[in-house]
């Protein structure tokens, strides 16, 4: 698991700087981060890790947030980090 | 199906392009804004678009102005957005700051979001749903020189939303805040005049090197109107950083802008 979140951690690093060098470019490079989703390996790591999301996420509502980043609808996005995870990283 | 949204600071910038793409959507707007010759070009632009909105006019800052908004709000059905979007700012060092100014900022940026909210969560409830969204600023990120009581107010309102998002979710209602770089608005404007002005370029350049080019205000309020819309039904407690990725670099004074890589001799062996 820990490898798991250094992974993580590097991919978002990783995104930023890439962000930065496309600054100007009409490039942008955006990072999505993922909640639990309903399906049953997120389920058993839920269970894993004691955690608790207000419910697992759907799919589409994972996919929707994608299409967003990739849309004309979040031109002013580089760099950012949109979490799609109904609160559960932006609280204690 | 149209929805009832509140948006404050209307008749300008981002708030008048958030309350022109949710008109365009079909939804009702109540906007709300002070008396000003912005706020009736404003009304007057939008009905040359064919569309018309509730406007309060009264400072946000004022209770009385909360009550008067949500109550006409409640009155065309259920309330299901609020945007946050009134902001106050002036450039001045905190020594020379009057406590005076720093209250009528704290008031505006901080205040009237929470009293905003308090007066519309109960409606948001009462429907099973809502979505509220704040608009706070890069300034949020660090410590804007000049701009200190703005920079705090928009911490702050970061914080607020996310402890509102926890509080909130289990009613799905969904909150989520904004933090917009350098806007071509009239407030975007006026900073970076007085930043620019410092670095001594003119005032495309000072941006080109800063992010890019301008955030055009209709740019935040897709953002706005897409985390306000059943496709983020995901999403809350995000703070959404829309500034074309100026805060992923440190910040770079014009002459140490980056430049094209330059091949290196080493010295040594190879």
């Amino acid at each position: 698991m820990n490898e798991a979140a250094a992974a993580s951690a590097a991919l978002l690093g990783v995104a930023r700087s890439l962000a930065s060098t496309c600054i100007g470019t009409g490039v942008t490079v955006n990072t999505l981060a993922v909640g639990f989703v309903d399906d049953s390996a997120d389920l058993q790591l839920l269970e894993a890790l004691g955690t608790r999301q207000e419910r697992l996420l759907q799919r589409d509502e994972v996919s929707a947030a994608l299409l967003f980043l990739l849309s004309d609808a979040s031109s002013a996005l580089n760099g950012a980090v949109l979490p799609v995870d109904l609160t559960l990283s932006g609280r204690l | 199906v149209s929805r009832v949204v509140i948006v404050t600071g209307a008749s300008r910038g981002i708030g008048l392009a958030t309350a022109r793409r949710f008109l365009a959507a079909g939804d009702e707007v109540i906007a709300v804004a002070r008396p000003s010759g912005a706020l009736r070009d404003a009304t007057k632009t939008i009905q040359h678009e064919g569309f018309s909105w509730v406007v309060v006019e009264a400072d946000v800052g004022n209770p009385r102005a909360i009550r008067q908004a949500v109550a006409l709000a409640a009155g065309l059905g259920p309330i299901e957005v609020l945007v946050n979007n009134a902001a106050a700012q002036i450039l001045v060092s905190v020594e020379e700051l009057p406590v005076s100014e720093w209250n009528a900022i704290v008031n505006t940026n901080l205040t009237a979001p929470f009293l905003l909210t308090k007066a519309v969560v109960p409606h948001m409830k009462d429907n099973g749903k809502g979505s509220i969204v704040n608009i706070a600023s890069v300034g949020a990120l660090f410590g804007p020189p000049q701009a200190a009581a703005y920079g705090a107010t928009k911490a702050a309102l970061v914080n607020f939303s996310q402890a509102l998002a926890a509080e909130l979710i289990p009613h799905s209602i969904r909150v989520n805040v904004v933090s917009p770089g350098m806007t071509h608005t009239d407030m975007g404007r006026s900073v970076t005049r007085s930043y620019r002005e410092t670095a001594g370029l003119p005032e495309d350049e000072f941006i080109s090197s800063l992010q890019g080019r301008w955030i055009d205000p209709a740019e935040i309020a897709e953002i706005v109107f897409w985390l306000s819309s059943p496709e983020a039904s995901g999403v809350s407690g995000a703070h959404v950083v829309a500034d074309l990725g100026k805060t992923t670099r440190l910040a770079t004074p014009p002459d140490l802008e980056p430049r094209p890589p330059q091949r290196r001799r080493h010295s040594g062996a190879g």
